[in-house]
């Protein structure tokens, strides 16, 4: 294998993961605030949203995008297909890390902003957020981690990604042993600075917004 | 949608019978090592650490290829459903064992203490007091857990063992239109991993009704006030 | 307050009515309590006195009744706006203090001025160290109210709610949550405020705040307004069987 395909490989996990949790992070916080929200009919398509993506298994939902959707002649690509499906099954794990950070502020938090006054945004961003943000965070840096693991899916529908060119290269007569071993390792080797950005991050915001200074 | 359902029902029996599988495998093992991980000498929680922490570090993809292409190579050769076996009962006890560990810890300290109070012999006090707390605690992470490993055995379709995405996509492809099977594979999946949450989020209300956002209404802390006692007569 | 112009009505409470599904916490309330006025309000728990004062600032949306505060009825549902205009002029302390845990006590007191009331951070500001040497916590106003003791707790919260310049005060047992010893402390400021000619609304367990400094205790029971009168002929000649089974019940338990 050369270092080229290997940081080409790299390069498509890595955009698949990260492109994927941006969408889903923006998309999920619509669903987070669909669910929390007045309006009773959107509350229930936000259920319904989280539970049919996390229902099924996200190789369902990779076949589905990439096998299944037809607009008119053309498919997406694997890699589009790839993004799709994981920004999408990704929002409903989000919506749900935010709807954790948010359940776990009390109500009576709720009940003062709304005692004394406070606007909405000014009441939510001020005193509601820095309570959740920590809570979420460490649940949203959980997923990516799980998202990161997942892309290894997209090496099924011909992503050219890390899983991909080492399975190839077993198919072609590497030994799968020590290949696969190293590969794994590779994810675990990844998933180290995402767990400590968001660990840092993580204590960063929780020194920021300390209950206690 | 029924005839689909019908061409799919094979491969939901041999996901579930993966399922059973990987759970029988993993379990056991899971518990050893949440023992381990909780309370023993450090040459045994060390190796049991890293264990644990490869079978959910690796995208457990690449533990069915290393497992099933890999193993060969160090004499190791296993058939699909023994392959799948080993590789998801491995990920399953890695992921459980912290599932035990952390309900081992949330004993309360309170019943080591009765425990050493009452001089029982430690393990006994352990099989018989902390144990069954310690499981109680656990049993709805661990069917939550299942539905991740129900999940999961859509994996099999990469080494070509024919469950439900496996069958989907064949016939679908013979028939050139492989959206709806795709969807009814969905259906199916959808269906018993919503049975199964519904299961852990029953058992859950019932083990621990103060866990419900339910009853966070009246949350507050409320000291009993002066009065209640007299004033019930 | 002066006792020679006649009473001006702060707030006219009728027909207040609330249930939870089949339980009824309120039948039907009316009460009056003129500007100035500390009225204290005893019951046994459960007996709707704390639901009745969160529905005055609609913390719990009332089924039917009518509240007017300073002669303008309220609708009975209120769009946001109007909800902010009526809790701008009610203020609540809360049983459980409710501060915002991730603030200062000063930041406490200033952040519902700058966003509900649109001061300037600097008037803000001022009017908040003001309002903690009132309560005694000059000292403590950079603190977080995890550092700060139950007591400490409910004054700034009690200043939080006087920032906004209120024309009534509730409270909801404000000292229930709070150890023996330091009630005190609260108790004294809440008299320096009724001593300023504030309305005051207290639910409460503490006899002796009611005794003491209350205008008129009501007494709530099953739902409704049992018994009302001034404290000292309240505690020395009850009138109704079931407020002389609950003081007995209470002052026993004082002794």
């Amino acid at each position: 294998m050369s270092a080229e395909l290997i940081l080409r490989a790299l390069g498509f996990t890595l955009t698949a993961t990260c492109v994927s949790f941006v969408l889903a992070a923006l998309l999920g916080a619509l669903v987070a605030a669909a669910r929390r929200g007045p309006w009773a009919p959107l509350r229930w398509l936000a259920i319904a949203w989280v539970s049919v993506l996390r229902g099924v298994p996200p190789l369902v939902w990779l076949f589905v995008a990439f096998f299944g959707i037809n607009l008119g002649q053309a498919k997406l690509t694997a890699l589009t297909a790839t993004i799709l499906t994981f920004s999408l099954v990704g929002s409903a794990f989000l919506a749900e890390a935010y709807r954790s950070g948010l359940d776990s502020v009390s109500r009576t938090q709720f009940e003062a902003v709304s005692a004394t006054a406070m606007p909405a945004w000014p009441g939510f961003s001020r005193v509601i957020l820095p309570q959740a943000l920590p809570v979420s965070l460490s649940a949203a840096g959980a997923y990516l981690i799980h998202l990161l693991k997942d892309t290894a899916l997209a090496s099924l529908i011909g992503v050219q990604e890390l899983t991909f060119i080492t399975n190839d290269a077993v198919q072609r007569g590497s030994n799968g042993f020590t290949a696969f071993l190293l590969l794994g390792l590779a994810y675990l080797a990844l998933s180290v600075p995402v767990a400590l950005a968001a660990r840092t991050a993580e204590a960063k915001l929780r020194k920021r917004w300390a209950v206690a200074a | 949608m029924i005839e689909n359902l019908s061409v799919l029902l094979p491969g939901l029996a041999v996901s579930l019978r993966l399922l059973g599988l990987a759970l029988l495998a993993g379990l056991p093992l899971g518990l050893l090592a949440g023992i381990a991980l909780f309370r023993s000498p450090r040459w045994l929680r060390w190796p049991v650490a890293v264990l644990t922490e490869v079978g959910r570090g690796f995208p457990a993809l690449v533990t069915v290829y290393l497992v099933y292409f890999g193993f060969p190579q160090v004499g190791v050769v296993l058939n699909d459903v023994a392959a799948l076996t080993v590789a998801f009962g491995f990920t399953t006890a890695s992921y459980t064992a912290d599932l035990f560990r952390s309900a081992l810890a949330s004993v309360p300290k309170a019943q080591h203490e009765a425990i050493a109070a009452l001089a029982l012999p430690p393990l006994k006090g352990f099989a018989l007091v902390l144990l069954p707390q310690a499981l109680r605690h656990a049993l709805p992470a661990l069917i939550g857990f299942a539905v991740i490993v129900f999940q999961g055995t859509a994996l099999a379709f990469s080494i070509g063992l024919k469950e439900v995405i496996g069958i989907a996509y064949d016939e679908g492809t013979l028939r050139f239109d492989v959206l709806p099977l795709l969807i009814t594979a969905a259906a199916l999946y959808l269906a018993v991993s919503l049975i199964l949450t519904a299961l852990a989020s029953g058992l859950q209300r019932r083990l621990d009704p103060t866990a419900r956002p339910a009853t966070r209404r009246r949350a507050l802390p409320r000291p009993a006030p002066v009065t209640t006692l007299k004033e019930s007569a | 307050m002066s006792t020679i112009s006649p009473p001006v009505t702060a707030l006219s409470v009728t027909g207040l009515a609330k249930s939870y599904g089949p339980l009824e916490v309120l039948k039907n309330v009316d009460l009056d309590v003129a500007r100035g006025e500390v009225v204290a309000i005893i019951g046994p728990s459960g007996s709707g006195k704390s639901t009745f004062i969160r529905c005055l600032n609609r913390l719990e949306e009332p089924d039917a009744g009518t509240v007017m505060l300073d002669g303008a009825g309220l609708a009975p549902s209120l769009t946001s706006k109007e909800l902010r205009a009526l809790r701008r002029k009610v203020g609540m302390v809360f049983q459980s203090f409710n501060l915002f845990p991730t603030h200062t006590a000063l930041e406490n007191v200033v952040l519902p001025q700058v966003h509900s009331l649109g001061r300037s951070r600097q008037q803000a500001e001022a009017r908040a160290r003001e309002l903690l040497a009132k309560v005694g916590l000059g000292e403590r106003a950079d603190h977080k109210p995890a550092q700060l003791s139950g007591g400490q707790q409910q004054r700034v919260a009690i200043a939080r709610a006087l920032a906004l310049d209120p024309e009534i005060m509730l409270f909801d047992e404000p000292t229930s949550a709070i150890d023996p010893e330091l009630r005190v402390e609260v108790l004294r400021v809440m008299r320096d405020v009724a001593a300023e000619g504030m309305t005051m609304l207290v639910v409460t367990h503490e006899m002796n705040f009611a005794r003491q400094v209350a205008d008129r205790v009501v007494f709530f029971a099953d739902g409704t307004i049992v018994e009302q009168a001034e404290p000292a002929a309240f505690f020395a000649s009850p009138q109704h069987e079931r407020t002389r089974r609950f003081l007995a019940a209470v002052l026993e338990e004082e002794l």
